[in-house]
């Protein structure tokens, strides 16, 4: 024991997490219990059998049904239609089968829970033909019948082989009759047949599916077979993603890609993440994000790879697939599988894009003369006093003619350039496969001077070190910088905001060079142009990151598996800000000439986590079990500084110290931990009917200190029906029917540490100019009961597959219900606080999703095929008890939907100063804005606001459709959302009718006694302007053609002599045409935080339109 | 063999228990309050921490516009306005029009003072029961948060009438939730702790000019709330006057403080703490800088530059007519406390507030200059004003008369009167402590005005300042209670208690 307690700290940590691994190792692994006699216990059941001349494949079913086996067998290996004739009284299966098929070359072996009927080899002579290497040929043809050229066709499974020519013939030396030829091309199943007595081969290959059931389905802590799955997981594969080839990650290749995952390219910054929800908005405070896991490391970071090394992303969606994921699997789970270095090849491959962007779309600003109108309606200016004459406004007018007429929207932009270089290596040797990536990208954005610049690498490594252990190796480092020139928020200095909002009567530069500023028109607030502030403000953000992880896999039995893993990782962020000397309102004081600012955040942390997985058969009973624990741990630590007052820009952010104001350095820390216990059983009885459970108890130390540790259980049921016997004659048509359900229960804790402590913040105070440290309670009361949020999902789902799987339809109902909501509360002010955060209401999110995938034509050289997807969603506040909660132009109120704006109804504007004067009391005056009254109280009052509209949309539908012929593919990608709104806050502040700014042309329409039915105020109307209303609440419906692809596949011998495998060209519009009715930039946005505050426009970072095109070399 | 298994077991036992350990939360750069007010510094800290909040009225600024919850309050009794008005919440205060519930200015003034009141309480909550501090010190320390929490309550009182009486810290959502407190029992709070405080052991102003809390403060402050209490709406009548008279007076021949002898050194840095300025808002450039020179300054048509600032934020635009109520050969509305500007390119007009003028920041940028809060002419002034009331609304006391002539004189040389009316003592404080935080309580507890320009009082209720559209009503007096409370504590409609 004492030696024990000396040991020093790291280590004894280590010690303590790994040994309660061992705990939990020597419980599970009575587990283990061996079935080693399976096969023989199978074979030693007792039939009774009685037939005469009936066909062997009848008599095969008869035991089928009496000894509880199946049996497997290939109708073109194994002829099952000879007649035969037997009789038996309670003897063993074994030697039943001796019997029965004594001389019919059919020989059978116990594999899994089947048993596997083949060709018995020739007796006798095979090794000795074997020593002779001899030719064999054949004719491979599509399932029409037409010859098919350039199918593999290799030895043994070895790297010897060769491939069809262009009659679909080839020809091989073999070296025995027990040689196995193995057929494969791309799109069709794989086949083998074994050579025997055969010279010659006819073979028809048969189409694989688009989306095939069959396929392995990664669900986290493991994989399964999609048709054994009974929950919610749908699958995107590479190539999916990667046909948006302009996508700067991942998540925006995965958009309109599967129902019910919503992802909303909500700013059109170069990089800009997407915002992704999974079935509607669950968590209010709490992060909505899904959780993401690349290669089995939890809870990394999407934005870290690059899209073309993506094998495959599995994406759960119901609580019951999820819950393995406990705490974290809320808001769904996307496991991304990056590509694995194939056995025996050698690739490599090179990826260049290089595109256009231009601004996609322009709002409708009002001209230089337009404006210089409007203006003359101001009351300063009315009964044609003319402009001031002082400052600039000789260059800028002529009278009332402006001299400028400039289009801000035009100066502000450019043409972006994105280049994109993707370096893959990958190949593999005997027990040992390799993937190593490295992508260059390089965006300038379509405003001025934002760019945005990825470095990343990644490699994988799998290694079969020894007969019973696996190791796995992941590397994934790299770094990105972008400069962000909607900084500064929305404050006047913001060059983005400017671009709206600058005059167009202004110029860029005067004649004598001068820029200029707003205030050049005496009355106007004062502000630098958008040219000048997107050349003067650097506001550049940054990260490196660097992950490694490490899994060993131990095989203790042949059925038994113990995994470890152990990652680390590290991210550091940084923002560097500075803003040249002399802007207007922000550096043009002495103390204020120049403001540098670095803030740099560090985070690292480390994972540990130790499981069991155990797969076996007993008969037809599959059963796949795992179990184990997690130690998660996260800490975060942040340095700010600042300087101002530089003599000399020179030094921008890259020296503070030569800045003579020094502002108060700030520092952060905190951490987060998590630990879980999970379990997991799977189970299926003859892949007919499905089951599964799991259960995970989660500690997460944000949690008081009562409720720290939560449990998490789930289940699903499942029944193929296309399995049944009974449904073989449907077969033909209807090739796969499941029908699931599940219910699980997941939590969410995602919450910034500390919240259940109550804590004091530290300021400085002055007292004669001496600073004097001070601490006060934080505004946010502490809550020591803080405990999980809990979601419970039922899902009902349905996987169709007709016409051999070429038609396949999934579709999901689920409801969806997150109970003891996160939420920061607003405490009365009266108590000094602000908010509590708090367990608080609940959340509905019912939804019906479809996705369809239809394989349409399928040619020998002509292929069309389609996935479509619809999702809707339905959101509702079940419980909100301490009433509404305000946000942004949005309201959160029991009994209705998140998102929804709230507010007055514009229903026109008032006629007469008497009427006004009714309404707004002495200061009405005819022009300004008439609300819904809906009180009746004749004012305007806060019972006058109503909902207005939503930020989400009622549905969404997405579908790609894919036509090849022969190297030649086209795609085109659309989406559409339907029933959503838009709070156009920036147009609000335009059509402020006080007319500080620039404004919408629609604006020359405001009200005047000769134009007086209009739903726009009179120039000079002060009523009404400080909260939008619901005329800026706008219809955001929208039809997107996300991407138009064509790609090119060159292929020939010429290329070999080039070293070359392939080459593929394509070109590519990416957002290429919208429809929409929306006035702003683009529908499909949002300022704020898109999971509270969806669809409130802000001064949006317009989007771009982007032509590209790219190559891509194989090696 | 043994000795595995043991260790293992040992493991097993550390391991579980390690996994509650791991869980534990430490914050690292933020202190708990669990292991707080263990030593005398960190008592210090949480005092300090209390004039937090002081400031809070004085200082928001909107997207480079200084729109501070200060501003909207000095333009209700309507000698002012707003420049470059484009936001119906500050037309509301400006024009006078209906005030919303909604308005943010509102909400701003509650939280402004509530905030630093729930500092307040958890202060005396600990430290009260704080056995680390020996008595003195402790006395003092609690004589200072008393005094700051009474000062909170005396501001939230004038501006909104009955508010929820808060003097322990709620710990829970459930206690949040609170009916208000009828203004005498806000009242009898305030007056409760200021006696705490003036018994409490605090320096006088001589002996400590850091800034901090003096037992001068304490004096002043109790004799503002007795006058305070004296009219309306308490209407406790002479026998406050009385009091708010002898605490004045008590004030006056300690001679802890007095008046900056000459009108043009009331900007001058060295009278910060001292003398006339009894209590300040301690501002330092540039980590804790001063808004106020930024947002007075003119705001000329067409822009030119002036000193650091090619834009300036302009808050407040003086009436010309409270400009012109100003006596011929008082020098207050030149260049001291009022400036008139004249563009240099047009020669129009612009009254800006000359009071909070920094001469510093003129090149800076930034002022650090702090913004007074107690003068020692408010002092002199309420004694002045009791004293009148007391003697029937006019007197010849000799400290009132002293006390009056002393204030009046400094800005009106010679002009020495030997019998005071209130109407003399009350225009005096229009125009002596204009835009000081002053004038809209003077209005409120007296329910008079000052008509301008002919200087004349007359009645509030029925009078139309020049800013406004309509004359004051009586629903004019309290700013309404902010939507945001009403929401999260629906019990604040109820009676107040």
């Amino acid at each position: 024991m004492k030696i024990f307690l000396h040991i020093p700290k790291p280590w004894y940590t280590i010690m303590k997490i790994t040994l309660s691994q061992l705990v939990i190792a020597i419980l599970l692994t009575g587990l283990s219990y061996a079935n080693s006699g399976k096969a023989q216990a199978m074979l030693q059941k007792q039939v009774t059998l009685a037939v005469n001349n009936s066909s062997l494949s009848s008599v095969l079913k008869q035991l089928e049904q009496q000894a509880d086996v199946k049996f497997v067998y290939s109708n073109t290996l194994v002829k099952t239609d000879k007649t035969v004739s037997i009789e038996i009284v309670q003897q063993p299966l074994n030697e039943v089968l001796n019997k029965l098929l004594a001389g019919s070359g059919i020989a059978y072996e116990v594999v899994n829970d089947r048993i596997v009927l083949t060709q018995a080899k020739p007796a006798g002579n095979g090794q000795e033909v074997g020593e002779q290497a001899f030719p064999v040929s054949g004719k491979i043809v599509d399932e029409t019948g037409v010859p098919l050229p350039g199918v593999t066709v290799r030895l043994n499974n070895s790297t010897q082989g060769t491939t069809t020519d262009a009659n679909g013939a080839f020809t091989i030396n073999v070296n025995a009759e027990t040689d196995v030829l193995t057929f494969s091309f791309i799109g069709y199943e794989n086949q083998s047949v074994t050579v025997g007595t055969n010279r010659s081969f006819n073979v028809q290959m048969k189409l694989s599916q688009a989306n095939n059931l069959k396929e392995v389905v990664v669900i986290g802590y493991g994989t399964t077979s999609k048709a054994n799955l009974a929950t919610a997981v749908s699958t995107v594969k590479g190539s999916e993603i990667n046909e948006r080839p302009t996508t700067s990650n991942v998540l925006q290749g995965l958009a309109g890609k599967v129902s019910g995952v919503n992802i909303m390219t909500n700013s059109g910054k170069p990089g800009g993440a997407p915002s992704i929800k999974i079935r509607g908005t669950a968590s209010i405070q709490t992060s909505n994000d899904p959780l993401y896991v690349i290669d089995g490391v939890v809870g990394a970071d999407i934005t870290t790879i690059d899209p073309t090394i993506i094998e495959s992303i599995d994406i759960l969606k119901d609580a019951a697939a999820a819950a393995i994921y406990g705490a974290r699997g809320s808001n769904g789970v996307v496991l991304v599988t990056t590509r694995r270095g194939k056995q025996g090849a050698s690739d490599i491959s090179f990826n260049n894009t290089l595109g256009f962007s231009t601004l996609a779309r322009k709002i409708d600003l009002i001209d230089a003369q337009g404006l210089a109108d409007l203006f003359r309606r101001k009351p300063a200016f009315q009964n044609n006093t003319p402009f001031p004459t002082t400052g600039r406004m000789d260059e800028l007018f002529d009278g009332f003619t402006p001299n400028y007429n400039t289009d801000w929207q035009d100066e502000s932009t450019r043409m972006g350039i994105l280049n994109n270089h993707s370096l893959t290596f990958s190949g593999g040797k005997e027990g040992l496969s390799i993937m190593a990536n490295i992508t260059y990208r390089n965006q300038t954005g379509i405003m001025l001077n934002a760019y945005e610049k990825q470095l990343k690498g990644y490699m994988n490594l799998n290694w079969d070190v020894k007969p019973w252990l696996h190791l796995d190796f992941r590397l994934n480092a790299g770094a990105s910088q972008n400069n962000d020139v909607s900084s500064d928020g929305i404050s006047v200095g913001a060059g983005l905001r400017q671009m709206y909002e600058f005059p167009s009567f202004f110029p860029v530069t005067y004649a004598d060079g001068g820029a200029s500023q707003k205030d050049d028109f005496p009355g106007l607030e004062a502000s630098e142009n958008p040219v000048t502030l997107f050349n003067g403000i650097k506001n550049v953000f940054g990260r490196t990151f660097n992950i490694a992880n490490l899994g060993l896999t131990f095989h203790l039995t042949k059925e038994l598996d113990f995994v470890a893993t152990a990652s680390g990782q590290t991210n550091a962020g940084y923002t560097l800000y500075y803003a040249n000397s002399g802007l207007s309102q922000l550096t043009d004081t002495e103390n204020t000439a120049g403001i540098a600012r670095r803030t740099h955040v560090e985070t690292g942390g480390w994972r540990t986590e130790g499981y069991f997985s155990y797969k076996n058969n007993f008969a037809k009973h599959n059963l796949e079990l795992i179990g184990g624990g997690s130690w998660y741990y996260d800490v975060a630590q942040s340095t700010s500084a600042e300087t101002r007052g530089f003599f000399d820009d020179f030094y921008s952010y890259n020296n503070l110290a030569a800045g003579t104001i020094i502002a108060i350095p700030t520092s952060g820390w905190n951490e987060r931990k998590f630990n879980s216990f999970y379990g997991r059983a799977i189970y299926n009885y003859d892949g007919r009917y499905l089951f599964s459970a799991s259960l995970r108890t989660d500690g997460s130390s944000p949690f008081g200190a009562k409720y720290k540790y939560g449990v998490f259980p789930a289940f699903s049921a499942g029944w193929n029906v296309a399995n049944e016997n009974f449904f073989e004659s449907a077969k033909n048509s209807i090739s796969t029917l499941k029908i699931r359900g599940s219910y699980g229960v997941v939590g969410n804790a995602e919450l910034t540490p500390y919240q259940a402590l109550a804590r004091l913040i530290n300021n400085l105070q002055y007292f004669g100019g001496q600073p004097q440290s001070g601490v006060t309670l934080l505004p946010a009361m502490a809550n020591e009961n803080l405990r999980w949020e809990r979601q419970r999902t039922v899902d009902i789902g349905v996987d169709i597959g007709l016409l051999n799987d070429r038609i396949q339809l999934t579709a999901d109902y689920y409801n969806k219900v997150n109970d003891d909501l996160l939420y920061p509360l607003p405490v009365a002010a009266s108590t000094g606080y602000s908010t509590i955060i708090y367990n608080i209401g609940a959340i509905r999110n019912r939804g019906f999703e479809l996705g369809i995938n239809t394989v349409n034509i399928r040619t020998k050289n002509f292929t069309w095929s389609t996935n479509a997807n619809f999702s809707l969603n339905r959101n509702k506040v079940t419980k909100l008890p301490n009433g509404a909660v305000y946000n942004w132009g949005t309201r959160i109120l029991e009994g209705r939907p998140l998102n929804e704006f709230f507010g007055y109804v514009r229903e026109g504007v008032f006629q007469t100063d008497a009427e006004a004067q009714a309404y707004y009391g002495s200061s009405g005056k005819a022009g300004d804005i008439k609300y819904a009254d809906y009180d009746g109280s004749g004012t305007k009052t806060a019972n006058d606001r109503v909902p207005l509209g939503n930020g989400n949309p009622k549905w969404e539908a997405n579908m790609t459709n894919t036509v090849s012929y022969k190297g030649l593919s086209f795609f085109i990608d659309m989406g559409g959302m339907y029933g959503l709104s838009l709070l156009n806050n920036t147009k609000h502040q335009m059509e402020n009718p006080l007319l500080q700014v620039n404004t919408y042309s629609e604006m020359v329409n405001s009200w005047t006694p000769e134009h007086p039915n209009t739903m726009l105020p009179a120039i000079g109307s002060n009523k009404g302007v400080e909260v939008a209303d619901s005329y800026f609440v706008e219809d955001a419906s929208f039809l997107r053609i996300r991407n138009i692809g064509l790609t090119y596949r060159i292929q020939g011998d010429w290329l070999k002599k080039l070293v070359l495998k392939g080459i593929t060209l394509g070109v590519n519009v990416e957002n290429a045409f919208l429809f929409t009715k929306y006035s702003g930039f683009d529908p499909e946005y949002s300022s704020f935080d898109p999971k509270l505050i969806q669809g409130f426009d802000n001064y949006q970072y317009p989007k771009y339109k982007t032509i590209s095109f790219s190559l891509n070399a194989n090696f | 063999m043994k000795k595995y298994i043991a260790i293992i077991i040992c493991a097993v036992l550390s391991g579980l228990t390690s996994c509650k350990k791991f869980l534990e939360e430490n914050p690292r750069s933020d202190i708990s309050p669990g292991v707080f007010y263990k030593t005398e510094s960190q008592a210090k800290a949480a005092v300090t921490g209390c004039y937090k909040g002081l400031e809070s009225q004085f200082l928001s600024v909107f997207f480079g516009l200084s729109i501070s919850d200060w501003i909207s309050v000095e333009t209700l009794p309507g000698f002012a306005t707003r420049t470059l008005v484009n936001n119906a919440e500050d037309i509301q205060f400006t024009d006078l029009t209906k005030i919303e519930a909604t308005n943010s200015y509102v909400a701003g003034q509650w939280k402004d003072n509530y905030l630093p009141i729930n500092n307040c309480n958890s202060v005396i909550q600990n430290l009260t029961s704080s056995g680390v501090l020996d008595e003195a010190t402790k006395s003092k320390m609690l004589g200072e948060v008393y005094f700051l929490r009474a000062y909170y309550y005396f501001q939230l009182v004038r501006l909104f009438g009955d508010v929820p009486l808060r003097t322990v810290p709620a710990t829970t959502l459930e206690e949040s939730s609170a009916p208000r407190n009828k203004q005498e029992t806000i009242y009898n709070q305030i007056v409760s702790d200021l006696k705490q405080a003036e018994g409490a052991g605090l320096p006088t102003l001589p002996q400590d000019n850091s800034g901090r809390v003096t037992v001068t403060a304490v004096k002043s402050l109790l004799a503002k709330v007795y006058l305070t209490m004296a009219g309306a709406p308490l209407n406790k009548g002479t026998e406050y006057y009385q009091l708010a008279y002898d605490k004045a007076k008590e004030v006056i021949t300690s001679n802890d403080a007095g008046l900056i002898p000459n009108l043009s050194d009331i900007l001058t840095p060295a009278y910060e703490n001292k003398v006339e300025n009894i209590f300040m808002v301690q501002r330092q450039m540039p980590n804790a800088p001063s808004m106020m020179h930024y947002s007075m300054l003119p705001i000329p048509t067409p822009q030119v530059p002036l000193g650091a600032y090619n834009d300036r934020s302009g808050a407040m635009q003086i009436k010309q007519e409270f400009y012109n109520s100003y006596r011929p050969n008082d020098i207050r509305n030149d260049q001291h406390y009022l400036y008139d500007y004249v563009y240099p390119e047009n020669g129009n007009h612009y009254i800006m507030v000359y009071k909070y003028w920094d001469g510093t920041a003129i090149n800076t940028g930034d002022s650090g200059a702090n913004i007074p809060l107690i003068r020692y002419a408010d002092v002199l002034l309420i004694a002045a004003e009791a004293r009148a009331m007391i003697d029937g609304g006019s007197t010849s006391d000799a400290t009132a008369i002293q006390a009056y002539n002393a204030v009046h004189t400094r800005a009106v040389p010679g002009d020495n009167k030997a019998t005071i009316t209130f109407d003399d003592v009350f225009r005096e404080r229009f125009w002596e402590f204009c835009f000081e935080n002053q004038t809209w309580f003077d209005m409120k507890r007296t329910l008079k005005t000052m008509d301008v320009p002919s200087g004349n009082i007359v009645n509030m209720i029925g009078y139309k300042a020049p800013a406004h559209g309509r004359p004051f009503e009586e629903t004019d007096l309290y700013l309404p209670i902010p939507q945001v409370e009403i929401d999260a504590n629906p019990r604040i409609l109820e009676p107040a208690q």
